[in-house]
């Protein structure tokens, strides 16, 4: 039982720390907390189940649900090409819809000096938008019961079209949780290495700091931003693929146009918010932390209080969370780490200065 | 074929409730520069205080009629909501007093809830600005909703449902003609209040904090007390248009839920559209706004919605008409707001200057300076 | 005479829907020092910030060696020549001085980098100490210093420096236009804007007047400080 709840948290706590990372990631860059950005993941989840469904039907492919037994290194349910397109077709779904967000509405708005009263409720205008064409899309296309034809249960074992089936003793890993808290760790690497090692990077840190001078030193600032939506876009596309396929951990609801995109928006900002509104890595580690402490801990609490349905409330403590961490520690845990844990800059020779210039 | 009637009676109902609501936020983002996108959380108490506490102390006062002790009915309210609701609802009709005193216990109890929670806002609201604080409000808004919708004792034991709605207009006889002139009156006095504020001493005193916090502060105002009353104040108000919204038949069907009178987009998202689009801190911008938007929206877009979709040829690829109606609906409303922040942010009628004396005097004055 | 490097024709601009500048004709000479003064206000920093095509411009022309770059946008500007530093902000102070000359010369062959690296230390030798040390922890003239020295990587045409002595003390101020000085004896054309008229008249070759967003002086800097009636032209009264 403790396993299963576990495992729900690595997918959720991923999820999360996909989507904090891309508000985080709009916030530094483009100033504007980006109220749409769940719902990017949603589209990207709707296209990948689309192209997935498509494709199983299409190519007439089974999932194998049987139980192996012998030394097998790894099995998923489908071949590996389905789950791939899966993921590429989300990523792609998620940077077109944050693409169209940036250019069509964010762009033209920054351009003309927008406040960011205006960013945000644009924001929140084409999270509306976006509602209404995953509903009409919904209503055209059943996307509920092209997921069920998706993630088939096989009944004799408790193992599922995405689980990872591991050696002779049935072990079974939950494939989502594995590859979600994999593709977390790659990504946060793989951004590591674009910020601290590569030319691309010091300019999006430049543009990041300081837009006015990296556009003086000849950095096409815009163009650096757009890069910022991009992966924005992938990471909240990756999100819903992972959403979809395991929507029943934390109590978000089935896909529909709303869920769990509503129920979610909280969490992501929480996220990105106890994380370190202005820090990439605090943000994956917030997105891990609030899934962590929204999954497990209201778990463990419910077991020891013996009110087993405070489950239900695990979205009340994240919005306590974001309440006490906006009122005294605003830039989250990162600014905290940097308050007292970093180990502070050196100090300029003053001594130094003073006898010079007596020289000059 | 289309009963005018009815439908001048719908509009009225959803022309008031947004206005007020409108009005509300108007108040507290547009003069005082609090972005309240938490807005959603003030309307939802006046739907709890129709829908739960109203009703109970209905039963209860009731609950001879209804063969239960004052006890049970004060329970029976939640436990066997349907039923037992249904019930009362069947006897209100035939006790006016009742009902008229549980329309004004509502709107009094509303209103000063609202303000308590207001209050209880205001204390973010004074330590934050800007983005954080919009999203301080936002979360809370949504943390409440979550809160409101399992528990059993505030919204019922099935959230999608919620409570069923309190007859107390009953009693007139022609339930949704009533509330709908109730709205209408509600929403004017609304108008009125607003339109007095703006131009005495405490609006401008609320648009300088916005403008210029520090210098309205070295004049010796106390910023955060105007904060917090713009807070209470404003609350105070969203609950009416909460209340308002319950007591009708039109705007909220037979039942309260908590995801309805919580939802971010409708008592949230919209206010702020229309407050943009009307004008900030203009009242009759707000007004204007809400009334063309929201006739329109009611009106021609809902009964030609199908004409106006079949224009976009989309059976062609596949798209039943009757669907993409529907959401075209959403979709004209998003892009009705973008257009309006790219094109003309500052809204239909753009603040206007407070009239602190007649123009006349003023021209005068002008005159003597002139020579 | 000098080649022109910036001309500017008939030029009104300002900020947004907000004109400030009016019927602007401006030469700036090639290997000179410019120095813009004015009241606060009048427009010296909206000049400056004009010819970098960081403000909007309503009507006229703005010339870079001839060509027209009116409609050009910043770092395109920058990547033809022009090297703008800005009076705050104009470090990258979360990096350290090695990092900002990098970012500086992200542009560029490895070679010309180091050759240009050199040229930093030479003009500005006390840098070459503070390479490891985060720039936002330097005192202000060294911060000033980083600013000219990001600049002279990119070897700019021209230098456009807004206000650099702004908030300095007087030691530290006359240490920067000292330093102005010695980038322009480099060889690199200078536009100053400067709050300190005597001081920045001094080290100037030509000097320009902005009041009230027109020009009411331009020609040799001696000879504008020398004016008896500097003070009311710069009060606007004529």
């Amino acid at each position: 039982m403790n396993v299963n709840i576990l495992m729900g948290t690595l997918v959720y706590g991923s999820v999360l720390a996909l989507l904090s990372l891309g508000i985080t990631l709009i916030y530094m860059t483009t100033k504007v907390f980006n109220f749409a950005h769940p719902r990017l993941s949603l589209f990207g989840a709707y296209l990948a189940i689309t192209a997935m469904a498509a494709y199983i039907t299409g190519k007439g492919i089974q999932p194998d649900l049987t139980v192996h037994e012998g030394i097998i290194p790894y099995r998923l349910a489908y071949p590996a090409s389905v789950y791939i397109i899966g993921a590429v077709v989300a990523i792609v779904g998620g940077i077109i819809a944050a693409m169209v967000e940036y250019y069509l509405i964010l762009k033209p708005l920054l351009d003309r000096g927008s406040d960011y009263l205006q960013l945000m409720i644009a924001t929140l205008a084409y999270d509306f938008i976006l509602m209404a064409v995953l509903f009409l899309y919904n209503t055209h296309v059943k996307i509920v019961s092209l997921l069920n034809k998706i993630n088939v249960q096989s009944t004799s074992v408790d193992f599922s079209s995405y689980d990872l089936y591991i050696m002779k003793g049935y072990l079974t890993i939950p494939g989502d949780a594995l590859y979600s808290t994999l593709i977390v760790l790659i990504i946060t690497a793989a951004i590591y290495i674009l910020l601290f090692k590569t030319t691309l990077g010091v300019k999006m840190r430049a543009s990041i700091e300081n837009p006015p001078l990296a556009e003086v030193l000849g950095i096409n600032v815009r163009r650096i931003y757009a890069l910022s939506w991009i992966i924005s876009g992938a990471t909240a596309g990756l999100a819903g693929f992972f959403i979809m396929m395991r929507p029943s951990v934390a109590g978000l609801k089935p896909i529909s146009a709303t869920s769990p995109a509503d129920e979610i928006v909280v969490s992501a900002f929480a996220g990105s918010i106890v994380g370190g509104v202005n820090s990439i890595f605090g943000s994956l580690a917030g997105g891990m932390l609030i899934g962590f402490i929204e999954v497990y801990v209201t778990f463990f609490i419910g077991i020891a209080t013996g009110l087993g349905a405070i489950t239900k409330y695990s979205r009340v403590i994240s919005m306590f969370a974001v309440g006490l961490f906006l009122l005294f520690a605003p830039q989250g845990l990162a600014g905290l780490y940097k308050k007292y844990l970093a180990p502070p800059p050196a100090a300029p020779e003053l001594g130094e200065e003073e006898h010079e210039e007596g020289e000059g | 074929m289309v009963n005018l009637a009815v439908m001048a009676e719908q509009i009225i109902s959803f022309i008031a409730v947004y206005y007020i609501l409108s009005a509300s936020l108007n108040m507290k983002a547009g003069m005082t520069g609090i972005p309240d996108f938490g807005q959603a959380m003030f309307f939802a108490v006046g739907g709890i205080v129709v829908g739960n506490l109203a009703t109970r102390i209905a039963a209860v006062i009731a609950a001879p009629e209804l063969g239960v002790t004052r006890g049970e009915a004060w329970k029976l309210v939640i436990t066997q909501n349907t039923d037992f609701v249904a019930r009362l609802n069947e006897i209100l009709p035939h006790k006016p007093g009742l009902s008229i005193a549980m329309i004004l216990f509502s709107l009094v109890i509303a209103m000063i809830l609202g303000g308590l929670l207001g209050w209880l806002a205001s204390y973010p609201a004074l330590r934050l600005r800007g983005d954080y604080l919009a999203i301080m409000l936002l979360t809370a808004s949504e943390g409440l909703r979550v809160l409101a919708t399992y528990t059993v004792s505030i919204m019922g034991s099935t959230p999608t449902v919620g409570l069923t709605a309190p007859n107390f207009f009953g009693f007139t006889g022609n339930a949704p003609l009533w509330t709908s002139v109730f709205a209408l009156i509600m929403a004017l006095l609304t108008y009125v209040y607003m339109e007095s504020f703006h131009n005495s001493p405490g609006g401008r005193l609320f648009r300088a904090v916005r403008d210029d916090e520090e210098s309205a502060e070295a004049l010796g105002k106390d910023v955060a007390k105007v904060r917090r009353d713009a807070m209470i104040i404003g609350s105070a108000f969203a609950a009416l248009a909460g209340v308002v919204f319950s007591l009708n038949p039109w705007t909220t069907g037979s039942s309260i839920a908590a995801q309805s009178i919580f939802d971010r987009v409708f008592w949230t998202f919209w206010p702020w559209a229309l407050m943009i689009l009307g004008g900030m801190a203009s009242n009759r911008g707000v007004g204007l706004a809400t009334t063309i938007v929201v006739a329109l929206l009611i009106g021609p877009i809902r009964l030609y919605k199908q004409d106006i979709a079949r224009l976009f040829h989309v059976q062609a690829v596949g798209i039943d008409v009757g669907y993409f109606a529907n959401a075209l609906e959403y979709i004209l409303l998003g892009v009705l707001i973008l257009l309006v922040l790219l094109i003309r942010p500052r809204g239909i009628i753009p603040e206007p200057p407070s009239w602190t004396l007649k123009k006349d005097k003023i021209k005068e004055i002008a005159r003597k300076y002139q020579a | 005479m000098a080649g022109v490097v910036l001309k500017l024709e008939k030029v009104n601009a300002g900020y947004g829907k907000l004109q400030t500048l009016f019927d602007i004709d401006l030469e700036i000479p090639e290997g000179m020092i410019t120095v813009i003064v004015g009241p606060n206000g009048a427009g010296k920093s909206t000049l400056l910030k004009t010819m970098f095509g960081l403000t909007t411009v309503y009507s006229g022309r703005v010339l870079f060696y001839g060509k027209d770059i009116t409609r050009l946008p910043p770092h395109e500007r920058a990547k033809l020549g022009m090297a703008f530093i800005f009076q705050l902000n104009n470090i990258f102070a979360e990096l350290t001085v090695w990092e900002n000359l990098k970012l500086a010369g992200h542009d560029l062959p490895q070679d010309v980098f180091r050759e240009r690296v050199r040229e930093v230390f030479k003009t500005f030798p006390r840098l070459r100490e503070r390479l490891h040390q985060k720039a936002g922890t330097m005192s202000g003239g060294e911060r000033q210093m980083l600013a000219m020295a990001i600049g002279i990587i990119r070897k700019p045409k021209i230098f456009l420096i807004d206000e650099p002595t702004a908030g300095l003390a007087p030691k530290l101020a006359r240490e920067v236009l000292a330093n102005v000085k010695r980038l322009n004896e480099q060889g690199y054309t200078v536009v100053l804007v400067e709050q300190n008229v005597k001081a920045g008249l001094e080290i100037g070759h030509k000097g320009v007047l902005v009041v009230n967003g027109r020009i009411a002086f331009d020609g040799p800097a001696r000879e504008l400080l020398a004016q008896k009636d500097l003070a009311k032209l710069y009060m606007g009264v004529v």
